[in-house]
Formats: structure tokens, C-alpha cells, sequence
């Protein structure tokens, strides 16, 4: 019994891993009031850029860093935009978007051609179960540590203001842009880790269009989760489950006469990042604790500024 | 001495002009320098984007970014993100499919021995002249009539599927971006899905690939000679224009829906219930993007539906994304929409131009239709967001 439950745990962490980390990303940037609507450009160029890195660097967990940090300094941009200017979040962020989706293809693209050429074998993480276990315990810590950071220090609290009343938050001496900053570099940070370990852990080689849709999907796994770290980890383990074991349901369904193909099984995840948001959000108790941050997506701007 | 920012009393026309054009060129310089990176010529860059504007097939993408800029502009200008049209654009390519090859038509298998006389019959049409087993389509309606209705039903199943966003928006206060886009990646999969197992033909070639058969060529829109435009998406986007332009102008639903994006609270104030006005939006954006559908797979130059082997390549050929740097290009103002719709066609049709161009000089760049349309779209559009701002406000300095 134990070791099925670990077997299942083992078989669910990759998938796990990169859906988590990115929606905890998700849900830390949306805290700060941003409508994080760039998260699947992000996700989409994150992939990309680690798979052309790992080419060029050789290790893993160097092009993994990289990735991290570039990801985080496109966040950064988002802030900036956002918070400095009275432009719309969804339209930075849509805008953004396209621009990683064809940087994506831009970089990898060419570079995917020689790894076939030249037969470059690709320097990913081993899938055993002394790594993925690593990577799962190192990303609940993470949600530890991020849960601690929102909900218990004096720069979450910031957070956490900007989000709710960015003008009040000002009035009380928080530099509105150093904190959205802060908090966005950090989510794109993670958002970067997941993609690369979406390459790295997961599909261990790119393609065209590799990460399209992964993105929403953590995005829609961060709004169902209210945007807490640790109910993000039970909504994400769900998703993990559906995505890992949607081929076992497939099987299971055959034996009732119910055929579904394997677009289907493919749709799957996606059908779920639409329906579970219903979900919680029908149910007034949940919908009222999950709120939205009160000032996420709205234009902050007092009248008169100095840029 | 410090840069203030200020808002404007009142909007110029200069900027509603300058700031789209200035968006373009600047995006395009973005681009151009992006790909002299990797070693694309400028000039190859430059002359491919200016011979775009000369190019016949130009005039299609124009039809059908005139028809999916309308479209889109419509929710927009009611604020509402609807990012969906590609896959309000595959179910109109599904029902119009539907109705093409089961309804206006059907596709049957005949004997080897009868299907010469079968050949000589009017409305008939041999889709597969094995010696086994030969597939026929045989036209069950006037043609015109099924023309309207494939039209008619791709609409249909357009708007309805952006119901699904509106109603989440409407009632439960669901940010539509999300999930319109999270819907496109289902109906990609519904779309395969749907292709490869129910409409799925019966010739050796659809049996062999996932595809339908080929619609019959009775039932195919008509191109204008010279170009790869037909006289039906023509047709459409000339009357879809004038019947927003004049329901806008005309009517109250008009004037609501207008409304409901820059003043919803005025709305509720004189007791009209705004959601419906939200599914209204969407429900005629849907049925437009629909249309589009419809108007990609009857053109001759495709007339079947198949599997789609990438998300990165849909049928649509990304033009749901693409429509939204026409609405946005044309500042939400729907007769500026032919305009820019002819400029984009035109950036659209000339980054395919550089893709062979690039394909055939330098092979070694290696550079895919993916990056070549959206570094350019999303270049044109993260500098249009930022000018935007100056139509608004202004930037002085203070000391």
C-alpha cells in the first residue's frame, strides 16, 4: 500500500513540480496587484531558453539559474510598465506574451535543428526517484518559505498592501514600484525555474510550441487556489494527478463502452483549468476567502507624477 | 527638474493618427533589429515588408482581418478581453465543415462498375477514383443555399462557444482573458478530436491522414480572379462593416454596448441588466470570428479540414491573435478597422513572403512562420501600449 502511494507520488512529481512553481510565481506577482497575464509568454520563452542554454552551458542546474534570472528581469519589465505608467496590465501582458511565443521559436528553433544534426545529447536530469524526490521536497520547502514571506514578514506585508491599496500603501511610505518589483522578479524567477524543469524533468527535449498552454493552466491552478502558497500545492496535485493518470482514465472509460481519444486526453487539463475556477468560485465561502487582491489589474495612478 | 506625467483635458487628433503609425515603424525597426541578430538582412527585412503591400494575397488576410478586426473591436469596446477568436474561428470552421460534408453534401462509397455514370451526373463529384472502392459527393441542396447555411451555422457555433467565456465573466466575474485563451487550446484538441474520429472522410487520402474529405467544389466559395480572395468573405466583411457601423450609430443595443465599456455604472443607473450586454458582446464577436472560420476552410485553395499536427500552425493561421493589433491599432474606432486591417494583411502576408525568401537564400537561419509573425506582432504591440499612454496624457517637464 505505502509503496503504490509512493509510486503514484514519484510518477506525479515532475508533472507536479512545474505546474506548482509556476503558479506559486503567479500567485506571488498577483498579490502585488499585477494581472499577470505575460505568465504563458514567460512560461513559453522559459522552456526555450533553458533548452538553447543547456546546449551552450552543459549543466542542468547552471542553465536552470540563468533561465530563472532572465525570466525574473522580464517580470521585472512587467513591473515597471505596469507600475510607472497608466497602461492597462492585460494589454502589457498579451503584448509580452506574443513577443516570448516568437522569441521562443526564434531561439530554439535553430538551435534544435543542430542538437538533431550534430546528435547532441542533451544533459537533463536523470528521472530517478532520489532526484524528482529531491525537486519535490525542494519545492515544498519553496512554498514554505514563499507562504512565510507573504504572510509573516514586513515585506509581505508590503506586498500584500500594494496589492489590496497601492495609493494608501504609498501615503504609509511603501515605494510602490520597489516592492512590485521585488515580488514580480521573484514570481518570474519561479515561473522561469518551473519551465526549465518542464525541459529538464519532463519532456527532456523541445519542439515547436513546447510550454504553449502550460502557462494558463498554472495561471488557472494560482486563481483556484486563491492565490495561497500551500492550497496551491493541493490544487496542483490534482492537476499533476489528471495530467499523469488522464491515459489510465482513458483506459478505465473504455471498459464502460465511453471512448474519449487521446485530443481528449490532451484537452483534458485544460477543460480543468476552466471548470475548477467555476467551481470555487460558485461556492460563496471559498469565493469569498479567494478573493483577488482588490487592486489587482487596476491602473495605478495618482493624477500628477513624476516618471 | 523633474518629468511629470499629465492627463489630457481632451484626446488629439494627432496622436490618434501618430501614435499607431509610430507604433508600426518602431515595432518594425524592434524586429528588423532582432532578426539582423541571427544575420537577416535589413534590407531583405525591409523590401519583404513593403513588397507584402503590393502582394495579391494580401487582399485575403484583408478580407478576413477586416471581418475579425470588427469582431474584436466589438468586445473590446464593450472592455472585454476577448482573446478567443481563434478557437471561435475553429468551431465555425467545424460547423461550417459539418454542414458542407453531411448536410449540403455527402460523401458515399459506389461500386467501381457505376461510378462512371455516376460522374456524369450533375452535382456530383468524384472524390476518390480507387478501383476498389470509389468515393463520390453528391451536392444534396442548391448550392447557394448551402453556402448560406455553412455560413449561417459556422456563426452559430462561433458565437456560442464564446458564450462560455461571457457567461463566466457575466455571472461569476471569471477574467475572461484566461480563460477565452484556455478555451483556444481546447478547441484546437475538440477540433482534432473531432476531425480525425466524427467528420473524418471516406477517400483513400482522408483515410489515410486524419482529415475530412474534400468539401465539394459546388459548395466552395468563389475566388475573385487574380487573387486568392473569395467573393464571399468579400461580401461578408462589406456587410458586417456597414451593419456595426450602423447599429452602432443607430441603435440603443448600439449605444449600450459602446457604453458598457467606459461607463457600466450609468448603465446599471437606468436599470439595463449590463451582463446581458456582456453576452450580447461576445455572442455577435463569436458569430463574426465564425464567420472567418467558415471563409478559411471553403476557400478553394483548402476545402477540408485537418488534423492539426501543432498548436503553433492552426488552421487559423494564427489570425485570431493577429486581429487584435487591428482593433487595438485602430484605437477601438471601427472605421479606422479597414485601414489598419490593410496594413497588418499586408506585415502578415510579408512575413510569409520572408519566410521563403529565407527558406531558399539563407536555409541555414532556420527561422519558423512562429517567430517571424509574432516577434513582429508583439513588437508593434508592447510599443502601440506604451505610446498609447500619450493619447491620454502628456509628459512635461517641471523645475
Amino acid at each position: 500500500m505505502i509503496e503504490e502511494v509512493l509510486n503514484v507520488i514519484l510518477a506525479m512529481s515532475p508533472i507536479f513540480v512545474y505546474l506548482y512553481l509556476a503558479s506559486l510565481g503567479n500567485s506571488l506577482v498577483e498579490k502585488s496587484g499585477i494581472l499577470n497575464l505575460a505568465i504563458d509568454g514567460a512560461y513559453t520563452l522559459g522552456v526555450a531558453l533553458v533548452f538553447t542554454l543547456l546546449v551552450y552551458v552543459g549543466d542542468p542546474t547552471l542553465a536552470l539559474l540563468i533561465t530563472s534570472f532572465l525570466i525574473g528581469l522580464l517580470g521585472v519589465l512587467v513591473a515597471f510598465l505596469t507600475t510607472k505608467l497608466p497602461i492597462s496590465h492585460g494589454a502589457v501582458g498579451l503584448s509580452i506574451q506574443f513577443i516570448g511565443y516568437g522569441l521562443a521559436s526564434f531561439l530554439a528553433y535553430p538551435m534544435s535543428l543542430r542538437v538533431r544534426a550534430e546528435k547532441i545529447s542533451l544533459n537533463t536530469y536523470p528521472t530517478v526517484p532520489e532526484v524528482v524526490l529531491s525537486f519535490l521536497i525542494l519545492s515544498l520547502l519553496i512554498s514554505v518559505l514563499i507562504n512565510l514571506l507573504i504572510h509573516k514578514t514586513k515585506l509581505g506585508a508590503a506586498i500584500r498592501a500594494v496589492g489590496e491599496n497601492p495609493a494608501g500603501a504609498s501615503a504609509l511610505g511603501v515605494n510602490v514600484l520597489k516592492i512590485r518589483v521585488i515580488a514580480t522578479f521573484l514570481g518570474y524567477a519561479l515561473i522561469g525555474s518551473a519551465s526549465s524543469l518542464f525541459l529538464l524533468l519532463y519532456t527532456k527535449n523541445w519542439q515547436e510550441g513546447l510550454g504553449m498552454g502550460y502557462g494558463w493552466i498554472s495561471f488557472a491552478i494560482s486563481l483556484s487556489s486563491g492565490r495561497h502558497p500551500i492550497v496551491g500545492i493541493a490544487t496542483s496535485a490534482i492537476f499533476a494527478i489528471l495530467i499523469r493518470y488522464a491515459y489510465v482514465l482513458q483506459d478505465i472509460l473504455v471498459g464502460y463502452g465511453i471512448n474519449i481519444s487521446n485530443f481528449i486526453v490532451i484537452a483534458l487539463p485544460f477543460m480543468a483549468a476552466v471548470l475548477i475556477p467555476i467551481a470555487v468560485t460558485a461556492i460563496p465561502q471559498l469565493r469569498r476567502r479567494f478573493a483577488p487582491p482588490k487592486h489587482l489589474g487596476k491602473i495605478f495612478f495618482s493624477e500628477e507624477r513624476s516618471v | 527638474m523633474r518629468l511629470i506625467v499629465v492627463k489630457r483635458v481632451k484626446t488629439s487628433s494627432l496622436h490618434f493618427i501618430g501614435i499607431p503609425v509610430l507604433s508600426i515603424l518602431i515595432g518594425l525597426v524592434i524586429s528588423t533589429l532582432i532578426f539582423a541578430s541571427i544575420g537577416v538582412p535589413p534590407d531583405l527585412f525591409i523590401k519583404e515588408i513593403i513588397s507584402g503591400f503590393q502582394s495579391p494575397q494580401t487582399l485575403r488576410y484583408f478580407a478576413l482581418l477586416t471581418i475579425l478586426g470588427v469582431a474584436l473591436m466589438m468586445s473590446f469596446r464593450a472592455s472585454i478581453w476577448n482573446i478567443g477568436a481563434e478557437g471561435q474561428m475553429i468551431w465555425g470552421m467545424l460547423a461550417g465543415g459539418y454542414v458542407a460534408l453531411f448536410v449540403a453534401a455527402r460523401s458515399m462509397y459506389v461500386s467501381p462498375s457505376e461510378l462512371p455514370s455516376y460522374a456524369s451526373m450533375p452535382g456530383v463529384e468524384v472524390l476518390d477514383a480507387s478501383p476498389v472502392k470509389p468515393v463520390i459527393s453528391i451536392l444534396l441542396m442548391d448550392p447557394t443555399l448551402g453556402k448560406l447555411l455553412m455560413v449561417l451555422f459556422g456563426m452559430l457555433a462561433g458565437g456560442l462557444w464564446a458564450l462560455i467565456p461571457a457567461l463566466l465573466k457575466a455571472y461569476l466575474d471569471i477574467d475572461e482573458v484566461a480563460t477565452t485563451l484556455i478555451l483556444n487550446y481546447v478547441a484546437y484538441q475538440l477540433f482534432n478530436h473531432l476531425v480525425s474520429y466524427n467528420l473524418r472522410g471516406l477517400s483513400v487520402q482522408a483515410r489515410q491522414f486524419f482529415r475530412t474529405d474534400r468539401m465539394n467544389s459546388a459548395l466552395l466559395f468563389n475566388l475573385i480572379p487574380g487573387t486568392s480572395v473569395t467573393v464571399q468573405e468579400a461580401v461578408m466583411a462589406v456587410i458586417f462593416f456597414v451593419a456595426i457601423v450602423l447599429i452602432y450609430r443607430y441603435t440603443t443595443i448600439g449605444l449600450r454596448l459602446k457604453i458598457i465599456g467606459s461607463n457600466p455604472q450609468l448603465l446599471r443607473s437606468v436599470g439595463v441588466d449590463e451582463r446581458k450586454y456582456i453576452l450580447l458582446a461576445m455572442f455577435l464577436s463569436g458569430m463574426l470570428a465564425g464567420a472567418a472560420g467558415v471563409s478559411i476552410s471553403a476557400n478553394p485553395g483548402i476545402g477540408k479540414l485537418e488534423k492539426i499536427a501543432n498548436v503553433v500552425s492552426p488552421p487559423t493561421m494564427n489570425l485570431g491573435y493577429t486581429a487584435i493589433l487591428v482593433s487595438w491599432l485602430s484605437m477601438l474606432d471601427i472605421k479606422l478597422v479597414p485601414i489598419y486591417a490593410y496594413v497588418v494583411a499586408s506585415l502578415f502576408q510579408g512575413s510569409s513572403l520572408l519566410q521563403s525568401e529565407i527558406n531558399t537564400l539563407l536555409p541555414e537561419l532556420s527561422l519558423t512562420g512562429a517567430a517571424l509573425t509574432y516577434v513582429p506582432i508583439g513588437s508593434i504591440l508592447i510599443v502601440y501600449v506604451v505610446l498609447r499612454v500619450f493619447a491620454d496624457y502628456s509628459i512635461r517637464v517641471r523645475r
